[in-house]
């Protein structure tokens, strides 16, 4: 019997918001949203989400007079992302 | 993906995943690949004014002066760099990229006072260190083209103390010999040493920036 997917990281934007932090020390806001062509509201909630969950964390903050959000993947997070990947693998039989 | 929030089967979520990891690392591959082109355009442009203004006997103050210009216009360019790609995604690899290069950026220090104090041969040990420099990011970030390039680079390094030896030991008959202009000759070591950068950085640096490109445009 195959176990449940995560299904905080069964969803198209936050899984792709964790790919991208799995490889990288850290990414800006801006970039995340680029890459994943999310609007920025949509981008907003789903990174709460994530943050709640302790998947990532989030600087908020300057560079200059700008405002800049930083996210980073936690430990856990790279956990349950391991564990999602592995369980996909069960179900695509890879 | 846009604004959707939805559900996804499972190879769905592997596209996504593979696509997302190779655009990031994409995109810090086309990052290192434009400080390459920075510094190595730069060197070969300067080191070729360089040639022509010793063969056309331009002022000395100018020639020596010149110089000054790759490590200006290389760290303004990589301050402006930096300050662009603010918002691209910090890695791992960048952070160790970071640390080689102000090693490098050091001993290259180190060998520009030896030069100074004891004449040592400055276009020599330049070579040598960025190639040795070169070879390490290629390792760190695993592109066999910047390894070998580097590797490549250290082996021509090597042509420049033997060229001025030559010249030192042949230098008085050439001139003798009435070959004019003399320091077309003379002074070949800085064509090697902008060929050198050409192949070290220059050549690299376009196919990181562009095979990052392709990676993104597929």
């Amino acid at each position: 019997m195959l176990k449940p997917l995560d299904p905080l990281l069964h969803s198209e934007l936050r899984l792709a918001i964790v790919s991208i932090l799995i490889g990288v020390e850290e990414a800006d806001f801006v970039y995340i949203r680029t890459e994943t062509g999310a609007t920025a509201g949509n981008l907003s909630v789903q990174i709460d989400k994530l943050q709640k969950a302790e998947y990532i964390e989030v600087e908020k903050g300057f560079r200059g007079k700008m405002p800049r959000t930083v996210c980073r993947i936690t430990d856990k997070g790279r956990k349950a992302f391991a564990d999602y990947v592995d369980t996909l693998r069960g179900y695509l039989k890879l | 993906m846009g604004s959707t929030v939805s559900k996804l089967d499972e190879r769905r979520s592997i596209e996504i995943i593979s696509r997302m990891i190779a655009d990031t690392s994409a995109h810090i591959d086309r990052e290192s690949g434009k400080y390459f082109l920075l510094w190595g355009y730069t060197t070969v442009i300067v080191s070729l004014f360089e040639y022509v203004a010793q063969v056309c006997h331009l002022p000395l103050p100018l020639c020596l002066w010149a110089w000054w210009l790759i490590p200006l216009v290389g760290g303004v360019g990589t301050l402006i760099l930096n300050r662009r790609g603010t918002t691209r995604p910090k890695s791992y690899v960048d952070r160790s990229i970071s640390a080689v290069w102000m090693v490098f950026g050091l001993s290259f220090g180190m060998a520009f006072i030896a030069a100074m104090v004891y004449g040592a041969n400055i276009l020599y040990l330049t070579a040598m260190l960025m190639g040795m420099g070169t070879v390490i990011t290629g390792k760190i970030c695993q592109h066999r083209v910047l390894t070998i390039a580097g590797k490549v680079g250290m082996i021509l390094s090597l042509i420049i103390p033997a060229w001025h030896l030559l010249m030192r030991e042949y230098g008085t008959e050439l001139r003798e010999s009435g070959i004019e202009p003399i320091e077309a000759i003379l002074y070949v070591e800085i064509v090697i040493f902008a060929a050198i950068f050409t192949v070290m950085m220059v050549i690299p640096g376009h196919v990181l920036y562009n095979r990052s490109k392709g990676i993104k445009d597929a």
